[in-house]
């Protein structure tokens, strides 16, 4: 009885990476390299800002620390697969393990690695921060992303400056949907639960959730730790792509696009998210048509969403199952009650 | 015993003295009110019991002089500690969250509801202290968490039937109109299970039919969920119908308590409502 949910996940997760397997066959060669690379740059984006919607949207702290702990999940994943490369391939073809499956074990390994050391450096970060609200959380989120950034830029034996190279390329269009559709059930799971109440609660009144029980530090922290490791599975899968790490792309700048991705979409909006991360990563290639003025039309898109609908895309709703069948049903009955009423008219 | 006793607690924020030395009990099963001017310490007296403020570590501060003393680090071994006991266990100084699952749940006096959750979510987050299932349980979806799930959603609908609000359950809680938003604080605080409820004045900027109709939910309540209730009200009327005991607080102490018809009568309440005669 007990094992029930973990099979039933263990056929899922492999039901999903066949299809999505199959998936990426399908799609590579009809959509080309360039815009097969932009798919999987979106759902590393997904999987990104989706997790930062739990922290931002749903239990409503304000991180701008995201692309912090993916460098950290971005290095932890290199680690297990440049470091420790040798010695786990060796171990894994001891095993009797043929060089594509054992590549693809370690690249798991590597995942998990990054999950790991991310979601700790969220513990780390989020223990002593997360007594601070608002603003002022926003600064020390910010202090970590660029000090931890800074870190591995000083430090030599971790390539310095110019970051990590000749990492393996691992990453597929099945890893990322794997990723993306994880987060993403994650996330909604989460939201229907009492854990995700407690975090909207949080959102709402921190007093209020505190008064009727709602242990709201344990909570920020929760949500906190499980982003962060979200967060580092994005960087290993970014860092797989592109086979090296190069530390300055995971500036401030990123953390801010995530943010706007996740304010864009609808703050705690899970397809407003998805839909954001998926639009911002290709809007830019879109518009390179535009040359020079590329970024102009981007911030000026930016401000008029803002302006005509602040509360994002998708405001706090999702786009569901039963949303889909409301829709139906209330355009059936609309219809039915047109021809009542026709036929009404008539007699 | 009583359910609640404050122990002569003080409560100061920096200089300035909120409560200063009170001592009061809630028996099981009562009904008791807590009146006074405005700025006399009634709502403290409830942050400080559900773990807001926490009680001071020196005892009495009767004069300046003695605080001074007291807070000199030679005088710390003649320190006594004011204290808060609920249900025979002290919750002093214990978090808020802790206070709410030990049994006590509170309403605001300027309400604070999750105002864009559903008026169900409101209700349904507040079972919190009573769900079992683990992070893990909900995100995998196991059996025994969609019972808790279903038995969650069947006490929440419940509550809401009681309180009248079932057919806004959909609503967001901020488009709720102002009596009802009221009352779905009270069925938020009850969601708790709480065995003393803590009202801070319910029957602010309601009209008198609507402060009549809370007056008998109240005692209704008290009977239905075996609860005690501890309110501030200014509203004497409510007070007066309601309330086994009262008591009465000025510039941060108690200056007088008992049955209803005593504290009418009372001079001191009296003068310090009006003034000095």
């Amino acid at each position: 009885m007990k094992l029930k949910p973990a099979v039933k996940l263990i056929v899922g997760i492999a039901v999903t990476a066949a299809a999505a397997v199959f998936a990426g066959n399908l799609l590579e060669a009809p959509l080309g390299g360039y815009y097969f690379r932009l798919l999987v740059l979106s759902g590393i984006a997904v999987v990104a800002a989706v997790s930062l919607n739990i922290i931002n949207g749903f239990s409503g702290q304000f991180s701008l620390g995201h692309a912090g702990f993916m460098l950290v999940g971005a290095y932890a994943s290199a680690a297990v697969t440049l470091f420790a490369h040798p010695s786990l391939s060796r171990a894994l073809s001891a095993i009797g393990l043929p060089a594509g499956i054992s590549s693809q074990a370690e690249f798991a390994a590597a995942i998990t690695a990054a999950a790991a050391a991310a979601g700790a450096a969220g513990l780390v970060v989020g223990l002593p921060s997360l007594r601070l609200r608002g603003d002022y959380l926003a600064i020390a989120t910010l202090g970590f992303g660029e000090g931890i950034r800074s870190i591995f830029v000083t430090v030599d034996t971790l390539g310095g400056a110019s970051g990590l190279h000749d990492i393996p390329k691992y990453t597929t269009f099945a890893w990322v949907a794997m990723a993306a559709i994880g987060v993403i059930g994650m996330s909604r799971n989460l939201a229907l639960s009492t854990h995700g109440r407690a975090l909207f609660a949080i959102r709402e009144d921190e007093i209020a959730a505190q008064a009727v029980g709602i242990n709201t530090f344990k909570y920020k922290v929760m949500a906190f730790v499980i982003a962060a490791a979200w967060a580092g599975i994005a960087g290993a899968l970014l860092a797989h792509l592109d086979m090296n790490i190069d530390p300055r792309s995971y500036s401030f700048m990123k953390s801010i696009e995530l943010v706007v991705m996740v304010v864009l979409g609808g703050l705690g909006s899970v397809t407003g998210a998805v839909i954001a991360a998926i639009g911002l990563t290709w809007l830019p290639e879109l518009l390179r048509a535009a040359a020079v003025y590329r970024m102009v039309f981007y911030s000026v898109l930016l401000i008029f969403m803002m302006i005509v609908r602040r509360q994002g895309l998708f405001g706090r709703s999702e786009i569901s199952m039963r949303w889909a069948v409301d829709i139906v049903r209330r355009a059936a009955s609309r219809a039915f009650a047109k021809k009542g009423s026709g036929s009404n008219g008539a007699a | 015993m009583a359910l609640l006793e404050i122990d002569r607690c003080t409560v100061a924020f920096g200089g300035l003295i909120a409560l200063d030395d009170v001592s009061l009990k809630v028996e099981q099963g009562e009904i008791v009110g807590l009146i006074g001017p405005n700025g006399a310490g009634k709502t403290t007296v409830f942050n400080m019991i559900t773990g807001v403020h926490k009680p001071a570590k020196w005892r009495t501060m009767t004069s300046e002089i003695e605080y001074s003393k007291q807070i000199l680090p030679t005088a710390k071994k003649r320190v006594h500690y004011g204290d808060v006991v609920f249900d025979g266990k002290s919750i002093r100084g214990l978090p808020p969250h802790r206070i709410a699952a030990a049994g006590i749940a509170r309403t605001f006096q300027n309400i604070r509801l999750f105002n864009n959750l559903s008026v169900l979510d409101n209700v349904r987050s507040a079972c919190h202290v009573h769900a079992t299932t683990s992070i893990p349980g909900a995100i995998l979806r196991t059996e025994a968490y969609q019972d808790d799930e279903r038995r969650i959603l069947k006490d929440s609908i419940h509550l809401l039937h009681v309180f009248g609000l079932g057919k806004y359950k959909d609503e967001m809680a901020g488009s709720l109109a102002y009596g009802e938003q009221r009352r779905l604080e009270i069925a938020r605080a009850l969601a708790v299970k709480p065995k003393l409820l803590l009202l801070d004045e319910p029957a602010a900027g309601m009209n008198a039919q609507e402060t009549r109709e809370l007056a008998e939910l109240i005692k209704q309540l008290r009977d239905d969920f075996d609860l005690t209730v501890f309110v501030i009200e200014h509203d004497m009327r409510v007070i007066m119908s309601i309330c086994d005991r009262i008591y009465c607080l000025d510039y941060g102490e108690v200056i007088a308590h008992g049955a209803p018809e005593e504290i009418k009568n009372n001079p001191k309440v009296i003068e310090a409502y009006l003034g000095e005669g």
